[in-house]
């Protein structure tokens, strides 16, 4: 079956308009057999032989492309094809192909002219700017944008160039480097769009305002176009070759500043745009496909686009997962007004959840609204929402210090305190009133869920529900299912944090769950390397420049140290064999008193982090200088060691652990634990997480150095499963099961 | 037979002194919030509610309707209707009053009726002729025109009067409310020490039941930055004195008068919400109602002397009850100014002018402890469109707390009408 449609008709009376022989207007539709409209290769072919057929037609007055999907223009290219392109040759081939033929449909015999709505992202963007005219139809569904950056290319159907040209050097940075999904009124805004028309009636709407105009041959749109590059400052940075070279180097500096330099695709969006902006078109989509092939075989668009693959996977949910759903309109109670509890109830309200904030203390409470107040006053500040919008997300907000509410709420989120009778008392109390159909969702990051739930009348629906700090920035939710949760409880999370916009992964109930007890090795090997002297800011600089979001003793001072003493020694209590000789919690080399281990001598002193302004580091407001009174508790002489070697020392117990977490379950696809590293801690996903980047360095190597480690002094020693894999030379992602997408 | 009508439970938020802390607040914000911890302390579905009634005196300009507003932000489903009442300083008791006749005459079995104020965003007005001139100016074609139309205005026609003040005057005489009080006060012979020790004993009541009217507040976070949270009553006044008192001005006669600032009534920003069902209904959910409404009164009188409007209102709600004044435990009478809360004690004592209003023999004064017993408008202020769902509120957590009994809520309102509400206690 033809994937595009040719039909000339008369009007436009549905998504398939009445077929006329004599009508004015030729549909060209795209209605592709899967769900999502995606540019597929047999797609693009199919588009080819279609446009073939257009010249052809005698006494058309316009050519107007459209989806047949309600909800979807077209979401892109085919994702799956840009992450196992193996052949450069080929993947060039493919773009110029694709850059011609979207070209064509600007050179045809009358002007064609795009009728955008739903989803219209990357490849679907690009065709749209081959046309002569963009119409974006503005419903909730209508998002315009180019994600490719996120995934390591750049667009290369044409779209680098094109946008080049059609909005100048800043404007394409703006679209391509930030990789926005828009809605049609601001992609109007931004000049992508030539005009918007609102979605009831949106056919009949876009046929007048085409014949509009076509009275003029599309000169008043030329206009605007032109209206928007005027200006003297336009001219001097889009006219002028020193103004590009400027424009051009401010935004590549500020794309390292992000990336650390780790991601060559927005590096060769601004190279292949600046390009494109003094060179003729030919050489420019040249010079695009030449980038998309040199990118899409490298290995960091390999990762970003697996990450991609999983991240869909668990933002839409397997079919074999537990369902269930969160019930609209109904409150979530959250209990305990804490970081993590305003945290939530921001998300959940600018979700569209009605909050219920409850907290015992007063105080608590006015500095958990405070914190939700000023969070939305952000956004209202930067625009991103309206004074009515803002309003409305408020009107979602209760607060109180009783318990009132529970008995109609969808469910409860407690996030008291890290203390297990405190946690089992608020379980009590609330079980009682609970409804029948709501969750407990308990944030703990520690706690075991069976010892929390057990003994509790509703144990079935008590569900470990972690999130991460700040609760507003970090996409991913450990689902914790206890020994007594039933399936139906766990869906319910997980559409209850679906629904908050999060990325659900459902891990096993074990001491740390899954990213805590990672990140814990990581922490430990950080302070290992600090008591044999190596400099505190040397190890967070080469952790950052590594493409960590911040280096450890950054880390543990945001988190707190007395917090990150709590769940250290939580772990440590679990895992004994392979901490016996942790350097968090060992009393080597702390002058101090000789009972005491670093982490409880800065306790001790009240050095908690960030929030008391003396941790690692002396916080005064954003800027931080390294502690140099720490030096102090530490006896060692001041050494240095390759910044290789402290990556190493990082990351490898950390792979070490992550390996004992497959071989214990704690989750079952090695996949989805790269994804939870990189959602959960910022883990550079450019490396593709801790197990791809372990697999593409090779695990022997990684045995070995563990091994001599071990031999001199370490306690921890390489994992059977990393062992094994390394004896028969096979990667982790061998141990995949078909739950993931490669 | 019409059906039995209960008050399942009320609140409101902490009454504010207008231009303080919830000035930024509007009226439908300081409705929503309480009327949404009303619905969670309720622990009632909000499909349950057949529709909310809001009393409102000056509606914001951009607020058409504030009921619907408050009804959809506190989570009402779009199905449930809204509307906003107005009778002045009554317009909370008259969205009671509707709800009452709603039930009772079976139209609606769950009601959340109340009332909202937002005295501090009650907006300054513009004389019409700056508007009229601003209109033909924008007509003008020819410079000359324009010209002319420029010249044409005046220093009068920028000079903005103030809402408030305007909302507060008599339409029919121009009299400021507060000359009505001086009126009865002059009629009645009511001193300005009596008024002032009567203030003074507002503001002690008040202060000493501070842990009671908790009970019926909740409390408001401040939008937009919620940087602030307030829990109590910002109006009475543990410290009033009644030398301070005396010394103060009179304001609205300032050579012969004696109503001042501090024996009337603060202006104040709040909102009261109550929920009133049909009593099967209410027990058939599992509810213990504060209180049961027996009968409501609306009646005119001279627009001058406004200020005893609660005493021809009295005659008509006790007419047919089979009840007398005396048989009432518990009267909250509005406190708009001391001067006239004392003219209608007098009234009552005067067999002439009770008489004439409907009574069969003068009822005589209300017993001191009976009257405003946690203190009244003069301490927590009169946030006109929400006084009288507040005055109910009390009054029903007062039955509620005695275990029965009979209470009256009554109030004057501005124009010359009184109205009162007669409850009756559930024994539980």
């Amino acid at each position: 079956m033809s994937q595009w449609k040719l039909i000339r008709a008369r009007g436009w009376d549905g998504a398939i308009p009445t077929e006329d022989p004599d009508g004015r207007w030729l549909h060209l539709i795209i209605d592709s057999d899967s769900s999502a409209n995606v540019l597929k290769r047999s797609v693009l072919e199919d588009l080819s032989d279609r446009i073939e057929e257009i010249p052809q037609q005698e006494g058309i007055e316009a050519v107007i492309v459209s989806s047949a999907k309600e909800s979807h223009f077209i979401a892109g290219a085919d994702v799956s094809s840009i992450g196992s392109a193996q052949d450069r040759d080929q993947v060039i081939d493919l773009c110029r192909m694709a850059q011609d033929l979207f070209g064509t449909l600007s050179n045809l015999q009358v002007p064609s002219i795009c009728v955008i709505r739903g989803t219209c992202l990357g490849g679907g963007l690009e065709l749209a700017l081959g046309c002569s005219a963009r119409i974006g139809v503005d419903c909730p569904p209508t998002r315009i944008g180019f994600p490719e950056v996120n995934l390591g290319i750049i667009p290369g159907f044409g779209g680098t160039v094109r946008t080049t040209q059609l909005l100048g050097l800043r404007g394409a940075f703006d679209w391509i480097l930030r990789a926005h999904r828009l809605p049609a009124p601001i992609a109007l805004r931004k000049g992508l769009l030539d005009a918007v028309v609102p979605v009831e009636g949106f056919r009949t709407l876009s046929l007048q305002l085409i014949e509009k105009m076509l009275e003029d041959d599309l000169r008043a749109v030329q206009a605007r176009r032109k209206k928007r590059r005027k200006g003297f400052v336009n001219s001097l940075l889009d006219g002028t070759g020193i103004g590009r070279a400027l424009t051009s180097r401010v935004a590549l500096k500020n794309v390292r500043h992000k990336t650390m330099g780790n991601m060559p695709a927005p590096e060769s969006a601004i190279a292949v745009a600046r390009f494109s902006a003094s060179h003729d078109a030919i050489s420019s989509f040249k010079k695009e496909a030449a980038e998309v092939a040199t990118l899409a075989l490298g290995p960091v668009c390999r990762h970003l686009v697996s990450i991609f693959q999983d991240s869909e996977v668990i933002r839409r949910g397997a079919p074999l997962d537990p369902q269930g759903v969160w019930p609209s309109n109904r409150n979530l109670l959250i209990l305990g007004a804490g970081i993590m509890g305003s945290g939530v109830a921001t998300v959940a309200i600018e979700k569209g959840i009605p909050v219920r904030l409850r907290d015992i203390s007063e105080d608590a409470l006015d500095s958990g609204l405070k914190a939700i107040g000023k969070a939305i006053a952000t956004k209202r500040k930067r625009n991103r929402i309206s004074d009515h919008q803002q309003s409305e997300i408020l009107s979602r907000l209760g607060h109180g210090t009783d318990l009132a509410g529970v008995s109609h709420c969808g469910g409860v989120l407690e996030a008291v305190v890290e203390r297990l009778d405190v946690k089992r008392a608020v379980l009590a109390e609330i079980g009682a009133h609970l409804p029948e159909d709501a969750i407990f969702a308990t944030n703990t990051s520690a706690l075991s869920v069976t010892q929390i739930q057990h003994e509790s009348p509703v144990a079935e629906r008590v569900v470990g529900l972690h999130f991460f700090n700040p609760v507003t920035r970090m996409p991913l939710v450990e689902i914790i299912p206890g020994e007594f949760t039933d399936p139906s409880a766990v869906g319910q999370a997980l559409a209850l944090a679906r629904k908050l916009g999060k990325y659900p992964i459902i891990v096993k109930d074990s001491p740390g769950f899954l990213v805590n007890r990672l990140l814990c090795p990581y922490l430990d090997a950080a302070s290992g390397l600090l008591l044999r002297g190596i400099s505190g800011t040397t190890i967070d600089h080469v952790a950052r420049s590594h493409g960590l979001p911040m280096g450890p003793f950054r880390l543990m001072d945001e988190v707190g140290l007395d917090i990150g003493m709590e769940v250290l020694e939580t772990l440590f209590a679990a895992f004994g064999d392979r901490a016996s000789a942790s350097s968090l919690l060992s009393t080597k080399n702390v002058t101090d008193n000789k009972d005491e281990h670093l982490l409880a001598a800065m306790v001790d002193r009240g050095w908690l982090g960030k929030k008391s302004g003396t941790g690692f580091y002396l916080h005064h407001g954003r800027n931080a200088v390294w502690n140099r009174k720490l030096g102090k508790l530490i006896d060692a002489p001041a050494t240095t060691i390759s910044h290789q070697q402290i990556i190493h020392e990082l990351l490898d117990p950390m792979v070490d652990e992550a390996a004992r977490c497959l071989e214990e379950q704690v989750i079952d696809d090695p996949g989805f634990l790269d994804l939870a590293m990189v959602m959960g801690t910022g883990f550079p996903p450019h490396l593709g997480g801790p197990l791809r980047a372990a697999d593409s360095e090779g695990i022997a190597a990684l045995v070995e150095r563990l091994q001599s480690a071990h031999q001199a002094g370490a306690a921890r020693t390489p994992c059977a499963l990393l062992t094994d894999l390394a004896r028969r030379k096979r990667p982790f992602y061998s141990l995949r099961t078909t739950t993931g997408s490669v | 037979m019409s059906r039995d009508v209960v008050i399942v439970e009320g609140l409101r938020t902490p009454f504010v002194r207008a231009g303080e802390d919830l000035r930024e607040v509007p009226v439908d914000e300081l409705g929503r919030s309480c009327c949404r911890d009303l619905l969670d302390r309720c622990g009632i579905s909000p499909a349950e509610i057949d529709e909310l009634i809001l009393g409102c005196c000056a509606q914001p300009p951009d607020r058409a309707n504030p009921a619907r507003v408050v009804a959809l932000r506190s989570g009402l489903p779009i199905e449930t209707p809204a509307h906003t009442v107005a009778r002045n300083c009554a317009s909370g008791m008259q969205a009671v009053s509707d709800a009452f006749d709603r039930i009772r005459g079976a139209a609606a079995t769950s009601v959340l009726a109340g009332g909202a104020e937002s005295m501090s965003r009650i907006p300054l007005l513009f004389p019409l002729s700056f508007g009229f001139k601003v209109a033909s100016l924008a007509r003008a074609r020819s410079l000359p025109e324009k010209m002319a139309g420029l010249f044409s205005f005046r220093w009068k026609d920028l000079k903005p009067k103030i809402g408030l003040l305007e909302g507060l005057r008599d339409p029919f005489s121009g009299e400021m409310m507060g000359n009505t009080a001086e009126r009865l006060a002059r009629e009645w012979g009511i001193s300005r020490s009596d008024q002032d020790l009567y203030a003074l004993e507002s503001h002690q009541k008040a202060v000493a039941a501070t842990d009671l009217l908790k009970e019926e507040i909740s409390s408001i976070a401040i939008p937009p930055r919620l940087d602030q949270v307030i829990r109590q009553d910002i109006g009475p006044r543990p410290n009033a004195k009644l030398e301070k008192m005396a010394r103060m001005k009179p304001y609205f006669d300032r050579k012969l008068g004696s109503v001042t600032v501090a024996n009337s009534c603060g202006i104040t920003d709040g909102a009261a919400m109550l929920l009133l069902m049909d009593s099967e209904r209410a027990s058939a959910l599992g509810y213990k109602p504060l209180a049961r409404v027996l009968a409501t009164a609306f009646l005119g009188l001279d627009p001058l002397r406004m200020g005893l409007g609660p005493v021809h209102a009295l005659a008509r709600v006790l007419d047919g009850s089979g009840l007398v004044l005396s048989d009432i435990d518990r009267v909250e009478l509005n406190e708009a100014f001391a001067a006239q809360v004392l003219a209608c004690q007098a009234a009552l004592d005067d067999e002439t002018y009770s008489t004439g209003v409907g009574f069969s023999a003068a009822p005589g004064s209300i017993a001191t402890e009976r009257l405003n017993v946690q203190g009244g408008a003069i301490a927590l202020g009169h946030p006109v469109g929400a006084s009288g769902a507040r005055l109910i509120l009390t009054l029903a957590r007062q039955l509620q707390r005695a275990g029965g009994g009979h209470g009256i809520a009554t109030m004057c309102v501005g124009g010359g009408q009184g109205g009162a509400v007669l409850l009756e206690g559930i024994a539980s």
